[in-house]
């Protein structure tokens, strides 16, 4: 009995909460692939813009929606407390936009690991305040979770020719995108989720 | 808790009406025009006689230059090239049967207008349309489709005729909705 305990630990390492150290298990792998996965192709194939089309005048109002792209990465995170978790979610989703020929190519996935960059470093701050699982921490983390890609795009596009409203109005919304859809959607998915039964790897 | 709420409150009636009169601000100075029915496009300036307003279907008129199914290379701020498949009309056909120009095409500047005030980034010489009639076109079909989410018209340069320095993506204004000529 002693042996094959050996053994087990010779084989197997060990994943999980180990000595207050997080470590990456096979679900929280399964879990930012699917779900980093069916972020790409949403990402990709809906044109959530229209949404906001009928009812936003400008240019730049799409931004209020932009938070679907980050959205993966806070549930991911609501289900496993593990910030590298995010990056591999961003990561798949990148790559399944830029296989679905994203105008931007291989950038889209710089793009998406820099918004799990902000998101983490969202979190992270959040924690340390305090406000690590309520609401208002949650859309402050989304919000910089979001923010990063309005200002990034805008000024990759040089759209230095429009009006300076129009940029304001972007990053503002941007940023109250990442608050509500990354943040606060997010916590309600990633409550109603772990509700269901889907097991959390924290 | 009570005074966290309030600081929240106050932050997000703060947002909204920043929001709002960013929003009324923008559209007064942009003299963006919110009832304009989006089948029409309109084109104006100094530079034609009169104001001049056409529909999606009468751009398909044969008495202008039709160009169909026809492939224009794009090129985006961040050098990343493209080929687009579209159909629609030559604007120097359209400018040249209605007659709208006051002056030679040499004096004159054209520039696009979206109908959520993104417009192309510089007025460019109209000269550049005359000579190149197939390369610049107010496109309503993309890949053999009516376009949808960026339509129903959108301008579209081949970049081979953009000016040296532009990208011809920032010229492809989507939801085409005025042309102004001066």
């Amino acid at each position: 009995m002693k042996d094959q305990e050996n053994n087990i630990s010779e084989d197997y390492r060990e994943t999980g909460f180990i000595l207050n150290i997080k470590k990456i298990t096979n679900l929280d792998l399964l879990y930012s692939t699917i779900i980093g996965v069916l972020g790409g192709i949403i990402s990709s194939l809906i044109p959530f813009s229209l949404l906001i089309k009928v009812w936003f005048p400008l240019t730049g109002g799409t931004q209020l929606v932009s938070g679907h792209h980050v959205i993966w990465a806070s549930i991911i995170y609501g289900l496993t407390k593990k910030k590298p978790a995010i990056f591999l979610t961003m990561f798949s989703k990148g790559l399944l936009e830029f296989l679905f020929g994203d105008p931007w190519g291989l950038l889209i996935i710089f793009v998406n690991l820099i918004e799990a960059l902000f998101l983490s470093l969202g979190f992270l701050f959040m924690e340390k305040i305090g406000e690590g699982e309520t609401k208002l921490g949650w859309a402050i983390a989304g919000g910089f979770g979001n923010f990063f890609q309005a200002p990034f795009f805008w000024v990759i596009n040089q759209r230095w020719y429009l009006h300076w409203s129009l940029w304001i109005l972007a990053f503002i919304f941007a940023f109250v995108s990442g608050m509500v859809i990354v943040g606060l959607l997010g916590r309600t998915v990633k409550n109603y989720l772990i509700k269901a039964g889907v097991p959390t790897t924290f | 808790m009570e005074s966290r709420n309030f600081y929240i409150l106050i932050v997000s009636i703060t947002l909204g009406l920043a929001v709002f009169w960013l929003t009324v601000y923008a559209v007064i100075t942009l003299d963006v025009d919110l009832f304009q029915s989006g089948q029409t496009i309109i084109i104006k300036g100094e530079g034609i006689t009169d104001e001049f307003t056409i529909s999606l279907n009468e751009l398909k008129s044969d008495k202008y230059l039709q160009i169909e199914n026809q492939q224009f290379k794009i090129v985006n701020s961040f050098e990343t090239e493209y080929y687009v498949i579209y159909s629609g009309v030559s604007l120097w056909s359209l400018l040249e049967v209605e007659n709208l120009l006051v002056q030679s095409p040499l004096e004159l500047k054209f520039q696009f207008w979206a109908r959520d005030a993104y417009h192309s980034p510089k007025p460019i010489n109209l000269s550049i349309a005359q000579n190149n009639p197939t390369l610049i076109i107010l496109a309503y079909e993309e890949n053999g489709s009516p376009l949808f989410e960026t339509g129903p018209i959108r301008s579209v340069i081949d970049d081979t005729v953009i000016p040296t320095g532009e990208y011809s993506s920032q010229y492809s204004v989507q939801k085409l909705a005025t042309i102004i000529i001066e």
